[in-house]
């Protein structure tokens, strides 16, 4: 019984909020809000765990932890920068929370897909990341090295985290970054 | 801002994982800022992989989440302690169960303490002050003055009576502990500061009587001037200094008195026990 | 009227309640089945006093209440009566510092909804019917006027009574969310028994089967709404100009001035609604009461 589903006061027009005013409106306890939030930002989320994570029920349980996160911690949300950015930063984390909590400590290529190599780098230069020689450097990287950067530097995780989210001991991931930093750099010469 | 976009099927490589790492890379910081891609993304992620009905399930799961309801730390506090959940529920609309009530309650018995110090004999303040505390937590604790769901709570089928009483202990188990502590802490004090217990008890006691026939905050208006009223009357020589040993009610006659009053006012709960399942019309008519 | 099949919902005889002096509810006698009553009558016409009675929270000075089939006068019939009941009295408070799911729960434990999982489940379904559910979480003292009416009307569809008493659940509602709690209503009514007292004779039209007419604690009309237009048959006069001696006259919005009770000069008859029947029962105090204002 649809009764004033139309008129609850609820200010979701997926057209005109935007995901400033969406978390602003989660934070005052409004569903419909987090609804849409979920539908805009669930998908991309999904995808880009994918790249971190080859289980997908893990990474599906990943999603549900970030948004029920979003939901608790609106209220902190500063303001500030992309919620894309504040969500991104919250799912990383969800996932190595949920990695951890499994405690799965297999090897590395279980969690960290293996990525064939389809489009070449110079197809980068179509969308105008014009950094033709850092991508083929990237790509040249063995798969473990290749891991350890895209989470310290592409995902800002610290070596700790990285180390749960990779399922290995933080030393390695130390020396797999410095083994990275070399490989780059011989590269980029 | 974005002049470039990313192409449709560097989206569709990226969601099936067949683009390289440098490339992921790029289109993730492109995603950041560009909620145009994300949505792109999003129909095209529908269309490459039939995960629709897999989003219906994630969301009904955060949605079961979400709608687990958070509790009060009142009420956590009591389910910590072993108090069922629906009672804890109840009891979460309790103003003595509310931290300004606490508050209020630890002032009190601190400014009696301090009294005590200062006054080396000053144990009369707490005795006097102490009873008055569970009486005004049993007057703003129900009744359709203070309880804004009172007509709807009549009307419901529990009982009157229980939720009245359950309030009641929830109102002497925060602040009886209190009043015990300041009793210890008072100088001179001891079991003789312990003299407001029985004189609590009939006073709780009448303040529930008489809220069989009138809202709770006025029977403990009423309950609350007639012990300031006896307490002076009863006072042999009127000097505060020998104040315990002085006035009636602290001696054993007065606390024998006060256990009987006590048990006259329970016993009148009792027998009016279903005035508390009817509502109160005070003032008559509206 | 047809009468209920098996158990009436409310049956009231010669109900008196005195306030003082003042008899709010003089000698009443109902009887009331399924479907939607409206009880119509200015203020203090005692409506808000036979609704209480109704909803088992007052008792009644002399007279009989049966409802659900029960008598009133004892405490544990007035339980198994409260079990099927469902309450929304005038002016309903709420602990402000609850979401509306919180209080909705409150209400429930109070219903004796023991059971955490089926309660929860309870309030969910109550708050999507009024459909807040969108905004359950939220404090109450966040919500609009008309929501919080709405969180009230929830309570009462609690474990889906058969005896829905309201006291003004129009109130406060705009014109277009009465049209939508008159469509809830409908849909919550199906098999129960629906009493409610409001000031708006359309609530009225358009709402209830039945219609009782109360002024000065005393029942002046019971029957259908058609039935209760159909007393100012004959009566309703439109004319051009207000007539000096009429009692009840007003302006409407075709600018013709519509009269009720003695014709005015140059005056046509016109088609009886409720609201022309109802004004001739209370007329006068009507008229008193817009004066004071």
């Amino acid at each position: 019984m649809p009764w004033l589903r139309d008129c609850v006061g609820v200010s979701v027009d997926p057209s005109t909020t935007s995901d400033a005013q969406l978390v602003a409106a989660i934070a005052d306890g409004d569903r419909a809000a987090l609804r849409e939030l979920y539908v805009r930002h669930q998908p991309w989320l999904t995808a880009r765990l994918r790249h971190r994570c080859s289980d997908l029920d893990i990474v599906s349980e990943a999603v549900q932890d970030t948004f029920v996160a979003v939901w608790r911690d609106s209220g902190r949300w500063t303001g500030a920068g992309e919620p894309a950015a504040w969500i991104w930063g919250i799912a990383i984390r969800r996932l190595i929370g949920v990695l951890r909590h499994r405690s799965r400590w297999s090897p590395v290529s279980n969690h960290v897909s293996e990525t064939t190599t389809l489009t070449t780098a110079e197809d980068l230069v179509l969308f105008g990341v014009a950094h033709g020689d850092l991508a083929g450097a990237i790509d040249s990287l063995p798969v473990e090295l290749r891991a350890v950067v895209q989470a310290t530097v592409l995902d800002g995780l610290t070596t700790r985290e990285a180390a749960h989210l990779l399922g290995i001991p933080s030393g390695t991931v130390k020396t797999r970054m410095m083994r990275a930093r070399i490989q780059l750099r011989g590269a980029l010469a | 801002m974005n002049l470039t976009h990313i192409e449709e099927g560097m989206l569709i490589g990226y969601c099936q994982l067949s683009v390289t790492a440098a490339a992921a890379a790029a289109i993730e910081a492109h995603l950041m800022v560009c909620a145009q891609c994300r949505a792109e993304l999003a129909t095209t992620a529908i269309a490459t992989d039939d995960r629709g009905a897999t989003q219906q399930t994630m969301w009904d799961g955060i949605l079961e989440r979400v709608d687990r309801p958070t509790r009060s730390v009142t009420e956590r506090v009591l389910g910590l302690i072993g108090v069922r959940d629906d009672i804890a529920k109840l009891l979460a609309t309790t103003p003595a169960l509310r931290l300004a009530w606490l508050a209020a309650v630890v002032l009190v018995a601190t400014f009696a303490v301090l009294a005590g110090r200062i006054d080396s004999d000053g144990t009369w303040f707490l005795l006097v002050v102490a009873p008055l505390l569970p009486v005004a937590g049993v007057a703003t604790a129900f009744g359709p003055m203070l309880d804004p769901t009172y007509e709807i709570g009549v009307a419901a089928p529990m009982s009157g009576l229980r939720l009245t009483l359950l309030r009641t202990l929830a109102v002497i188990a925060t602040t009886a502990p209190l009043l015990t502590v300041a009793s210890f802490l008072a100088p001179g004090g001891r079991l003789d500061a312990l003299g407001w217990v029985l004189p609590s008890f009939a006073l709780v006691a009448i303040t529930l009587a008489l809220s069989t026939v009138t809202p709770p905050n006025r029977a403990g208006v009423i309950v609350g001037s007639g012990w300031l009223v006896a307490v002076l009357v009863l006072m042999d020589s009127g000097r505060a200094l020998d104040f315990v040993s002085n006035s009636l009610i602290f001696q054993s006659a007065g606390q024998t008195g006060a256990a009987a009053i006590g048990a006259i006012g329970l016993a009148i709960v009792a027998i009016r026990r279903t005035s508390f399942d009817l509502i109160l019309v005070p003032g008559g008519q509206r | 009227m047809s009468e209920a099949t098996t158990i009436t919902g409310v049956r009231l005889n010669g109900v008196t309640k005195r306030y003082g002096r003042t008899v709010a509810v003089d000698d009443v006698s109902l009887s009331i089945g399924t479907g939607v009553a409206g009880l119509l009558g200015p203020n203090g016409a005692g409506k808000t006093t036979l609704l209480r009675m109704m909803a088992t929270v007052l008792a009644p000075e002399s007279g009989e209440i049966e409802l659900l089939g029960r008598s009133t006068s004892t405490a544990a019939s007035r339980e198994t009566i409260r079990r099927r009941l469902g309450y929304v009295p005038q002016e309903p408070g709420f602990h402000r510092q609850f979401s509306a799911f919180d209080f909705v729960d409150y209400v429930a434990v109070l219903k004796l909804i023991t059971d955490r999982r089926e309660r929860h489940d309870e309030v969910r379904r109550v708050l999507d019917v009024v459909g807040l559910t969108s905004v359950m979480h939220k404090r109450i003292r966040q919500l609009s006027g008309g929501m919080r009416r709405r969180v009230a009307i929830a309570q009462a569809l609690l474990g889906s009574p058969s005896l829905l008493i309201l006291d003004e659940p129009t109130a406060g509602l705009d014109p277009e969310q009465r049209l939508r709690f008159r469509e809830l209503l409908s849909t919550a009514a199906n098999g129960a028994t629906v009493v409610l007292s409001t000031h708006q004779t359309d609530d009225v039209a358009a709402l209830c089967q039945r219609v009782i007419v109360m002024h000065s604690g005393v029942v002046r009309f019971d029957g259908t709404p058609a039935g209760l237009a159909n007393l100012a048959t004959g009566r309703v006069w439109l004319a051009d100009e207000r007539d000096p001696s009429a009692q009840l006259a007003w302006m409407t919005g075709d600018g013709l001035v519509r009269h009720v009770g003695e014709p005015p000069p140059n005056a046509r008859l016109d088609e009886p609604r409720v609201e022309d029947g109802y004004l001739l029962l209370v007329g006068a105090s009507v008229l008193q009461e817009s004066s004071w204002k």
